[in-house]
């Protein structure tokens, strides 16, 4: 077991491809393109203008949008009963007033039993 | 044990008496409604035999004809008369209209069933067709009075239902007034400048309504007076339309009226 890692079998016949070793990228040479970098670069510059593009449009969609309508405080005025308010009369003048809308609004100005009725006076016998 | 029944009798007279004021123009209704229903069937008789008459002319059918004619005639008379017992009635029950104008009412109203009464007392003396023809001619010449104290005392009834809801709304507001002139020293100047201005706004409505008010009596005494049917409906028409303007205008005094009832609650 220990052989068959410490020598690796080789025969005459295979030839060992040429493998350049992996982060060693200024031996490439010549084979690495020289605008590649530009090309990255620009990518990077588009998509950042996308991005940028598109949180202006948010930022911009937010601030036009209507604002949802927030329901105002209302602010409570403590208001100051008056002397007359706790006056017996009063209170009796404001439940007469309240029944006597009550009546007023159903009052029926219309009566149908005050119809009176309808005749057929000439007898018409005489043809 | 005698005591005790003298005050079972004075509780009973008592209940009678506290019945409610409608119950005898129910009553009225009830009783024209019947009448009503018997006219319509003895005016499809009549209008049977009479077809019969005409179309046969024999003895017999004229004989059919003067009885159903002279039962029809008859009826009329109780139709109408059960009808003004009605006004009577809702006259006598009436909260808004002055005694002075309810007894002039009532005696148009009572001067019109005596005319009927001796029409229905001399429906039996009637001999022939032509003596039934002469009699019911009577009541033709007389209708365009009879109908214009039905309409006009009618028409008075509505007014009258407005007018005691007025006087409801003019004794509240006297009230009301009472009440501020009362506590005027204890309220703040701007609280009186507040009620204040809705006096002056109810004075001055309530001269508008009265001004209605008096539209509506001014068509309803045409009313009675019209020499024809159609001149009688054409005022009713106009009174009924005054009567809707009344009735709104009181509204809105009544919302005013709670609407000072509401200022006066608060110092402010």
């Amino acid at each position: 077991m220990e052989e068959q890692l410490q020598t690796p079998v080789q025969t005459p016949d295979q030839t060992v491809p040429q493998v350049p070793p992996a982060g060693l990228p200024a031996q490439a040479g010549n084979k690495f393109p020289v605008w590649l970098p530009f090309a990255v670069g620009l990518i990077a510059l588009i998509l950042g203008a996308i991005v940028a593009a598109n949180q202006i449009m948010q930022t911009l969609s937010r601030t036009s949008a209507p604002a949802a309508p927030t329901p105002a405080p209302i602010p409570t005025i403590a208001r100051q009963l008056s002397a007359v308010a706790t006056d017996s009369a009063f209170l009796l003048l404001e439940s007469s007033v309240s029944t006597l809308s009550g009546r007023v609004s159903a009052l029926s100005i219309q009566d149908s039993t005050l119809t009176p009725p309808t005749l057929d006076l000439p007898l018409g016998f005489q043809q | 044990m005698r005591k005790m029944f003298a005050f079972l009798i004075f509780l009973t007279l008592s209940a009678l008496l506290a019945l409610p004021v409608g119950a005898s123009s129910q009553q009225a209704y009830q009783d024209y409604l019947y009448q009503f229903d018997v006219y319509r069937s003895v005016f499809s008789d009549f209008q049977t035999a009479r077809g019969e008459y005409l179309k046969f002319q024999t003895l017999t059918s004229q004989t059919t004809a003067l009885t159903k004619t002279k039962t029809m005639l008859v009826q009329r008379a109780m139709l109408v008369r059960t009808y003004l017992l009605l006004l009577t009635e809702r006259l006598n029950e009436n909260q808004g209209l002055t005694p002075d104008e309810q007894n002039r009412y009532l005696s148009l109203v009572t001067s019109e069933i005596n005319f009927l009464d001796r029409q229905k007392t001399a429906v039996p003396a009637i001999a022939s067709l032509d003596g039934a023809a002469a009699h019911s001619k009577e009541l033709e010449t007389h209708y365009p009075a009879l109908y214009a104290t039905m309409r006009g005392a009618a028409s008075e009834l509505l007014r009258g239902a407005v007018v005691a809801q007025v006087s409801d709304f003019d004794r509240l507001f006297g009230d009301a007034k009472t009440l501020i002139d009362r506590h005027r020293p204890s309220g703040s100047p701007e609280g009186q400048t507040t009620v204040d201005r809705w006096i002056v706004v109810i004075t001055n409505k309530r001269e508008i309504l009265a001004q209605t008010l008096e539209d509506v009596r001014g068509a309803n005494q045409k009313v009675f007076k019209a020499p024809s049917a159609d001149e009688a409906d054409r005022w009713v028409a106009d009174s009924a339309k005054a009567i809707i303007t009344a009735k709104q205008q009181l509204l809105e005094l009544t919302a005013n009226l709670t609407e000072l009832i509401a200022s006066m609650r608060y110092q402010d």
